[in-house]
């Protein structure tokens, strides 16, 4: 599953960063890394784009660039 | 005694308060923003301390040293060219590690640095507050806690900073152990004669470095890069950056902090504004208030100065022999800058309400909320800040629209962008709705807002179709926490937007009405003046609107300024009348309230001011768009007074 697929009171972990360089360097340069949890914290009218809470910080991504986020349902 | 001058570079994360702490230190006039690019261009302030002159440099608020963006580079270029004396990193105490992730890029680059543990109230009261000793000794360099917003811990930093400087600071070597594939690329590299920084560096930005990478290196580098991408199907970016965090989160182990919960207050606040249902009526609604609020609060401060001018033409009346020299004072002077420095006041409420929004983290919330609407018209989530900065003046708006990268989304932001009405354009709004529509002029004013806003997307779309995109930008954007303004940022901020408008009106409209004045005074004994003439002369186009020659002539002379439009009103209207109880009766007689409306539409579209037709030039680079933008005004404005007259005219 990828990041668009978890619905609100999920949590997940990050399993890998997929998509274009820029991207990719980008989400690293705000701490988006691989072993994280990440939870659905808000989504707009047209549920394009959404945030993510990560941590303590909440990131906006346009479901384009979520869907390169690839992710595992956490049980803890 | 000459003093000894050093550079201390701030640096930091975005909204990690670090410009409230550079206006701390420098005492200067700057502004704060939440969004990445407010400081795009560096920015410079002094202070004289303990005999020495310390020199601050503002750097933008940036991630990493190491990635590809405008703001990225501006940082990394000057940190490598110009290295400051030391390197004030400005560190957010309640989001540690990614905030510390930027220091190990400083500390491994051998840069001297100090640490500013800033937000420390806010991780205090959130029971995250890191120990500054123990983190100090961890990371082998001076740890001090910093508030933008009180000046408690000032001196202490101060004095830490200074007497670094004296002893010439060197940093100490970070080398933190990266995955080993990593090592082996960063000895491959540091073998063709790279420093170790400067290797890891050039792996984590592609080879987007300020430093020279000679034929060898770059094709040495570009095959480590693929070679580390197919062992991994992780760029070497993400190798590095999870090294980074590795070595913090060992720091954090032993520091014991480290903590990941949002404060309930915190939670609520979004749970509403950033609600799927609630959250775009929740930022009409504030819209609203805003305009409101600026109109009816504005009005009582408004009536007091209005009451001010007045008694200063009364005693200028009485004092001065009757002559020219007395219509001049009367006439010209006191009507024409009184007229409007009446609107001081709202002007003051209007950027009070942007300020507070950008600094208290809503801005961002709102880009996030309308960045779907922006996308389906060309534009970028990143063109928010700079349209709301338009509301105050469309000159630094235009080129807050640096940091869109993608040069069509800049264009059309940057053309737009005049749309978006400015402060200047408000007393004139203000005087109309006042006369025409004195019980709903909140709404009114609102609903001339909103269709600047509706006019600006609306050309958006037809450009975005006409004029080819170059390459996708990506959206994404952190939301900062929620911030109480800093009452001390907020007054500097309004002060420094409140100077603007004043010298504006002791310059620019001091010297339109004494002509406005003179046009209309001279020549004296004839049937016609010559703004009269001239009005006479222009008014047929304007007729269709609604509007007689003493509104051709105020819109004419706006070309200059839009201030002066309401300044030339009251010139042209004010002849023997003393005070805005005056102009707005001869404003009631002379227009219909549908040409009251026109002249506010007309007001709001037509061509930029000179300034900002400048502005639109410099940053377009060429003549060919400041045109497009003048003839597009005046088309839009003309069109849509007409329908606004016409339509309006069934109904008044």
């Amino acid at each position: 599953m990828t990041l668009i697929d978890v619905a609100k009171k999920q949590t997940c972990r990050i399993l890998a960063i997929k998509g274009p360089d820029n991207l990719r360097q980008r989400l690293t340069a705000l701490g988006v890394l691989r072993g994280q949890k990440v939870r659905l914290s808000a989504s707009t009218l047209w549920g394009d784009p959404r945030t993510y809470a990560i941590g303590r910080q909440q990131i906006c991504l346009r479901n384009d660039d979520a869907r390169m986020v690839e992710v595992e349902l956490c049980n803890d | 005694m000459t003093s000894q001058v050093f550079t201390v570079a701030l640096l930091g994360n975005p909204n990690c308060g670090k410009t409230s702490l550079f206006n701390l230190l420098t005492g200067s006039r700057q502004r704060t923003g939440n969004m990445a690019g407010v400081t795009v261009t560096r920015r410079e302030g002094e202070r004289e301390y303990q005999g020495v002159r310390l020199r601050f440099v503002d750097l933008p608020g940036i991630y990493s040293l190491s990635h590809n963006r405008v703001e990225e580079r501006v940082a990394r270029d000057y940190l490598f060219e110009t290295p400051p004396d030391l390197v004030l990193n400005v560190v957010d105490a309640g989001n540690l590690s990614r905030n510390l992730a930027l220091t190990t890029q400083l500390l491994e680059q051998q840069l001297p640095t100090v640490i500013a543990l800033n937000m420390l109230d806010e991780a205090e009261s959130q029971g995250i507050a890191p120990d500054c000793d123990n983190l100090a000794r961890l990371l082998d360099l001076p740890v001090l806690p910093s508030d933008g917003r009180k000046p408690r811990y000032l001196d202490l930093l101060l004095d830490t900073l200074v007497e670094q400087l004296r002893n010439q600071p060197t940093a100490p070597a970070l080398e933190i152990a990266y995955e080993q594939h990593v090592e082996q690329s960063v000895g491959r590299l540091t073998g063709t004669g790279l420093n170790r920084w400067q290797a890891v560096q050039a792996l984590e930005s592609a080879g987007d470095v300020a430093f020279v990478l000679h034929d060898h290196q770059r094709d040495l580098l570009q095959q480590e890069v693929a070679q580390l991408e197919s062992y991994h199907d992780d760029s070497a970016a993400q190798l590095i950056a999870e090294g980074r965090y590795g070595y913090i989160h060992g720091l954090m182990h032993n520091s014991g902090s480290d903590h990941d919960e949002i404060s309930f207050a915190e939670h609520w606040l979004d749970s509403v504004v950033l609600n799927r249902w609630l959250g775009l009526p929740v930022f009409v609604g504030l819209l609203w208030l805003m305009f409101e609020t600026t109109f009816t609060l504005g009005a009582y401060p408004a009536d007091w100065i209005d009451a001010a001018v007045t008694l200063l033409g009364q005693w200028l009346a009485a004092g001065v022999p009757d002559g020219l020299l007395r219509d001049v004072l009367v006439d010209g002077l006191v009507a024409g800058v009184g007229g409007v420095l009446v609107f001081l006041p709202n002007v003051v409420l209007l950027f009070t309400f942007i300020a507070i929004m950008e600094q208290s983290g809503y801005m961002a919330r709102a880009a996030f909320l309308t960045d779907r609407l922006m996308s389906r018209v060309g534009l970028h989530g990143k063109a928010f800040v700079p349209l709301v900065m338009g509301f105050g003046c469309n000159v630094p708006a235009i080129m807050a629209t640096r940091t869109i990268e993608e040069p069509r989304a800049r264009l059309i932001t940057i053309l737009i962008n005049p749309f978006m009405s400015c402060s200047a354009r408000l007393p004139v709004y203000v005087l109309l709705a006042g006369i025409f529509f004195a019980d709903q002029a909140g709404t009114v004013l609102f609903g001339i807002y909103m269709l600047g806003i509706l006019m600006a997307f609306t050309v958006a779309a037809i450009l975005s179709r006409k004029i080819p995109a170059q390459h996708d930008e990506s959206f994404i954007m952190e939301l900062p926490p929620w911030r109480w303004p800093s009452l001390r940022s907020l007054a500097l901020h309004v002060w420094d937007k409140a100077g603007d408008f004043l010298s504006k009106i002791g310059s620019v409209i001091l010297v339109g009405s004494l002509l406005i004045w003179l046009l209309q005074t001279f020549p004296q004994n004839a049937d016609q003046s010559f703004l009269e003439q001239l009005g006479h002369l222009l008014a047929p186009l304007f007729a269709p609107l609604g509007l007689g020659w003493q509104e051709t002539v105020a819109l004419l002379s706006g070309f200059i300024a839009k201030e002066v439009i309401a300044a030339t009103l009251a010139v042209v209207y004010q002849a023997g009348e003393q005070d805005m109880a005056g102009l707005q009766a001869a404003l009631l007689a002379g227009l219909a309230p549908a040409a009251g409306l026109a002249l506010m539409v007309f007001t709001l579209l037509y061509m930029p001011c000179l300034a900002t037709i400048a502005v639109i030039r410099r940053e377009t680079g060429s003549w060919r768009w400041a045109m497009v933008s003048i003839l597009l005004g005046l088309v839009l404005a003309w069109g849509g007074a007409f329908l606004t007259y016409q339509i309006g005219s069934l109904f008044f």
